[in-house]
Parts: C-alpha cells; structure tokens; sequence
C-alpha cells in the first residue's frame, strides 16, 4: 500500500530546481501523480500529488527533499492526502464564471468578495490578480464555480455594485465567451442551457 | 482556467474596442396570414409578430448580460409583404405597413424589414403596388423597412423594375422633405438579396426560411482595427498579406461572438437558429469606422487608387475569418462601405477624395454596395435608375450581392451637408458625373437577360 501526500514548495526561482526536487523524489522512491507550478515576481512554487513507499516517514520526505534543494533554500511543506474531507471538485451541476476586477488599488476587496461568494456556496476555482504599486493600479480575474440554482445574474449585479463601491470596474461573464474568442474548438451550450430548452418547448 | 491575459483581452476588445452583436433578427413568416379580407390581415399579422417576437427584448437582455456583450439592436424581418398581401389594394398595404409599425413598437424593436417585392423576374400586380405605396409608406411609419430585389444571376435585370423605382425614390424623397429625404434611407434595391440577411434597412424572411428563426449581425471594425494597429506596433515592416491574417484572425473571434450568442438567445427562446451575418458594418461614431481600417492600410485618402484593392484583401479576409468560426455564416458577411454612416467616408466624399465612381467600383469587391450615398435634390429620375442598373448589373454578372441605398436630398446641392443622426449618419452631398444623360437607355426598360453563368443546369 502506497501513501499519498500533497508537496508543495517555494523558493526564488533559479535554473535547476525543478532538477532538484524530482531527483529527491525519486532518491523517495516516490511515484509523481499531478504537478502544477507557477512562476511570480521571481518566486517558484510548485504544487505536487506523489505517492511514496509506506515506510516513508513524513519527516524523513521533508528532511530529504530539503537537503538535496539545500542551494536553492526551499520551504517544503507536507500533507497526507485525506480522501473524505475533500470538496466535490468534479464540476457537477456548476457553470463556471470569470469575475474580472480592476481599477485604483483599494485594499479589502478581495476579502469582500471572497466573503460574498462563500455566502452563495460559490467556490473561486483559480485566481490571478496584480497589483501595480507604482500606478496604484489594480486587476484580478477569478474564476467562480456557481452552483447551478444560484441566481447568477443576481450575483453579478451584486458584484459589480460591490466593485464600484470600492471604485473598481467589476465585471462577471459566463465562461463560454472567453474560450469562443480564444479557442477554435466548437462551444457547447451549457447543460442548464438544453435542459431549459426541453422544458420550455 | 484560460490565460489571464485572454480574458482580459476579450474584455478590452468589448469595453474599449466596440466589439458588439450588432444585432439580432428574429424572421417571422406570415404567408399564413394571408386573407382576402383586409381587417383580418392585419390583426393576424398583428397578433402573429407580437406573440412570436414576446420575448425577444428579455431574452437578448438576459444573454447580454450572461456574457457581457452588448446587444446594440433586435429587428424584425418578416415575409415580403408583397407575397403576403397579394391582391390587396395600395390602401390595404399601407395598412398593413402601419399595423406592422404598431407591432415593433409592441414588442419593442426598432426596425421591422420585410414591406417588400421580389420582382427579380417580373413584376406581379401586388409587387408593383407595394412598390408605389412606398412614398406614403415610409413617410408615415416610422420603423418600417422597404427593400426589392429587382435582379439576379439566374432571372436577369428587371428594368422595367428599375424604370419605376427612380421615379418612386425621388418620390419617397419629396414625401420626406422636411426630413431630408430620409424616407429613401429605408429602401434598398436588391441584385440577389440574401434570404437571410438580419441587417437592415434590407432584411426580409426569404423563402426557404423556418417559421420563426433568429439570425445575428455581429460587427467590430474598431477591433479589427485596433488589432491592426497593435500589429504595426510590433511588426512595422508587415506586409498586406500579414495585415489580411489579422483581419481574419480577429474576424473569427468576432464571429465566434456572434454564434454563441446567437445560439443562446434562440435555443432560450426555443426557435431555429439560422446564420451569423459577420460584417464589418461602421457607425458613424469614431473608430467604428471601415474607412479608418483602409487608411491603417495605408490608402491616405479613402477613393484614391489602391482603394479598391485593400478593400478585396479586407472583404475576403473577414469572410474567411468568419466561415472558420461558424458553419452557419450566411446574410451578406463582408465589408459596408455606407458612406453617411462611416466618418471616415464621409471625410473623403466631403473632400472629395471618394466619388460615386469610385464607389462603384469598389462595390464590385465588397458585400453591400451603394449604400447611404446623399444625392443632390434635383437629380433625374432616369439618372438614379441608371445608376441603380449600373450596380444590378455588378452583381447580376459577377454572382453576388450589390444593392442600392440611394437617397435625394430636396433642395440640397452638391457639398452641402446632411445629417440624419444617430446611427444613421451625415455626410455632404455627392456629385453624379454626367448626370442627366440616361433617359434615352431607362426609356427602352424591359429586361437585361440573365448572364451565361445562369445556365447550370
């Protein structure tokens, strides 16, 4: 039996650490399930789904991976894997949403938002946001879950009056918009979307 | 989740660079409202448009919304009236012209096309009839749109057809003096109308069409151009065949635009979805100008040589963009050059840089044709039926759309300026050189046959 962790790291970025962390999982004997990783304002962090031996202690896995990134001067944090405590990510019954928010930096609107949207059970699945202290300028893109039964369009009005509020253009628009004008693949209409026309006719 | 700079890019191509459906038309058939009694015609093409087109208002709102994307106009385009009120007298279909005019603004449209003949082929009494109401008509209604398919590849030239109409155009002019003429803004003659077009003022349901089905008209000159501009930015050394990539690039994002739209608002509203009409068609308000793309081109002054050209690479560029994002591209998909409703032509027509004659020849590679053109008050009838046949004539023998939008303006001359406003315009009005000398060739009427291209069979 195999245990599962969750490995996530953050160090300045510099040629080679990616090299580093893999060698050390594999001195683990450990077996590389999903990996994401991102690059900001020089910072590497990686987020990784491994599972190692069963002997492998969990001291023994972060001790070990922090010595062989030793030049690199890596934080490396562990969790096991819980299976039960998860949130249903399988995107059921959700429409995915994009709220864009940008204007003059005016600090607690993301914690606002974000209060609002856990409200409505509205789960933020991705996020991007930059803020430019030089211009005081401000943008963030969000990407939203909404359960299907959540007024999406109530929401939105919500959001973006809540946006200007705070002097900041805020905008929520359904995700089929985005990947029409950027991916040639055919847009389907959403589920919600045919079921409504079979009920309507 | 999609780049972040994708989605930003699409916001700013909407909030900055007018990336809009710029609309959409629900068709209605009302063949079935046919009636030899003229009171039942009209409450049953009444009752009929205003319960087929009750939800169209909320629905557009509702997808706008969804998406973000503004929804500019919803229109109406119905079953040549003529067909539908064959053999009822002028006084019956003006009436129902009225009770059409009523019930746009039930439903809350702006324009209803569709008070037309097809009389490609010949005239029928009911076409000539509804042809000669068009003065009363399009004075005393205010969203109703006339059009006449006057030509095509397979029929011919009707010149009989176009003998009447420069004579009912000058008519139309008159009965609108007070306004300019603007009466003859909402008539377009026809060399192979599309049946599907949802841009007016030429917009009717063909035959062939489903009872009821929606049709988009998606536009962005201010995104294609300010792609171009961030392409000179990059690459000041590009080339006409680099520019013509990202015009079809951005004309496929546009239209993309279009059919998600499109297709949401009629499988809400529980109808056909029929073509996406992806057109690069201006507004008068600056950058939504097609004449502004020919001068990044660099064609300094819109009209000079060159003209005719850069406007091919562009009408063909934005077809190709357009076919690849949709199966369903139809209507009349290319370029306008509607010189009242574009700055930019209206700029050059006022210098003088862009002539009729120039026009002309440029209509020959783009999708509409003489469109918006202000001409002086005192032309001939037989002039503007000539310059009519001229346009036929592009169209007929070389297998495409063209049309006419011509419109006098009583007692104004060359230069002098006109302003309809809004969204339709104002420019000064354009010389017609050698006017005067057409009688004797209009005199003859009858019929040009059709071209040797119409023998398919």
């Amino acid at each position: 039996m195999a245990k599962r962790y969750i490995v996530t790291l953050m160090a300045a970025n510099r040629v080679g650490i990616l090299a580093a962390v893999t060698t050390a999982l594999d001195e683990l004997g450990s077996d590389l399930q999903e990996v994401s990783q991102t690059v900001m304002r020089g910072y590497f962090t990686i987020i990784m789904a491994a599972e190692f031996p069963d002997h492998r202690d969990a001291q023994v896995i972060v001790d070990h991976i922090q010595g062989v990134c030793q030049p690199y001067g890596v934080q490396v944090c562990l969790k096991e894997l819980e299976q039960d405590a998860l949130q249903d990510d399988s995107g059921q019954g959700v429409e995915r949403y994009f709220l864009t928010v940008s204007g003059n930096d005016t600090p607690g609107v993301i914690r606002q938002i974000a209060t609002r949207l856990e409200q409505e059970s509205v789960d933020i699945t991705d996020l991007y946001a930059v803020r430019d202290t030089d211009e005081g300028s401000f943008a963030m893109v969000m990407e939203l879950a909404v359960p299907a039964g959540v007024g999406a369009l109530e929401l939105q009005k919500e959001l973006e009056e809540m946006g200007q509020e705070f002097g900041l253009s805020a905008g929520m628009q359904h995700e089929n918009i985005f990947i029409a004008t950027h991916d040639p693949k055919p847009v389907r209409l959403s589920a919600l979307l045919t079921s409504l026309e079979t009920t309507e006719k | 989740m999609p780049q972040a700079e994708e989605i930003l890019s699409t916001l700013r191509m909407v909030k900055q660079e007018n990336l809009d459906v710029r609309t959409i038309t629900m068709g209605i058939n009302l063949a079935g409202c046919a009636d030899h009694d003229p009171q039942r015609l009209c409450d049953a093409i009444y009752k009929r448009v205003t319960s087929a087109a009750a939800k169209l208002s909320e629905v557009c709102s509702l997808v706008s919304s969804r998406y973000g994307i503004p929804i500019v106009n919803r229109r109406l385009a119905v079953t040549p009236i003529s067909r539908v009120a064959d053999g009822h007298s002028r006084e019956t279909l003006v009436e129902v012209a009225k009770t059409l005019d009523r019930a746009a603004e039930k439903v809350q449209v702006d324009l209803i096309g569709g008070f037309s003949a097809l009389v490609h082929g010949g005239m029928t009494a009911s076409g000539r009839t509804l042809l000669e109401t068009l003065p009363e008509v399009l004075s005393t209604t205010d969203r109703v749109c006339a059009s006449a398919n006057v030509a095509s590849s397979k029929a011919g030239i009707n010149m009989d057809a176009i003998a009447l109409l420069g004579k009912i155009i000058l008519e139309i002019a008159e009965a609108t003096a007070d306004r300019d003429g603007f009466g003859a803004a909402k008539l377009v003659i026809f060399a192979n109308a599309p049946e599907n077009n949802p841009f007016m003022a030429g917009a009717f349901l063909g035959e062939g069409q489903p009872d009821v089905v929606i049709h988009i008209g998606v536009s962005g000159p201010g995104v294609v151009k300010r792609a171009l501009e961030r392409l000179h930015e990059s690459h000041p050394d590009c080339q006409l065949n680099d520019i013509a990539e990202e015009i079809k690039s951005t004309a496929f994002r546009v239209t993309r635009v279009g059919e998600l739209v499109g297709r949401e608002v009629a499988a809400r509203l529980g109808v056909a979805f029929g073509i996406v009409d992806l057109s690069l068609a201006p507004t008068p308000k600056v950058g939504d100008s097609v004449g502004e793309i020919l001068q990044l081109m660099g064609i300094e002054k819109i009209g000079s040589p060159g003209s005719t050209a850069a406007l091919a690479l562009m009408n063909d560029a934005v077809k190709k963009g357009g076919m690849f994002a949709s199966s369903s591209v139809g209507g009349l998909s290319g370029a306008f050059i509607p010189v009242m409703e574009d700055a930019a032509l209206a700029d050059a027509a006022e210098s003088g840089h862009l002539t009729l004659e120039k026009l002309e020849a440029m209509t020959s590679v783009c999708s509409v044709g003489l469109d918006m053109i202000p001409l002086p008050g005192d032309i001939d009838a037989a002039t503007l039926s000539a310059i009519i046949a001229d346009e036929m004539a592009i169209g007929v023998f070389n297998n495409k759309t063209t049309a006419t939008r011509l419109i006098p303006i009583p007692g104004k001359k060359v230069g002098e300026l006109v302003s309809f406003g809004g969204l339709f315009g104002a420019s000064v009005v354009m010389p017609v050189h050698a006017a005067g000398l057409s009688s004797e060739f209009i005199r003859h009427a009858g019929n040009i046959p059709a071209p040797l291209q119409s023998l398919r069979n």
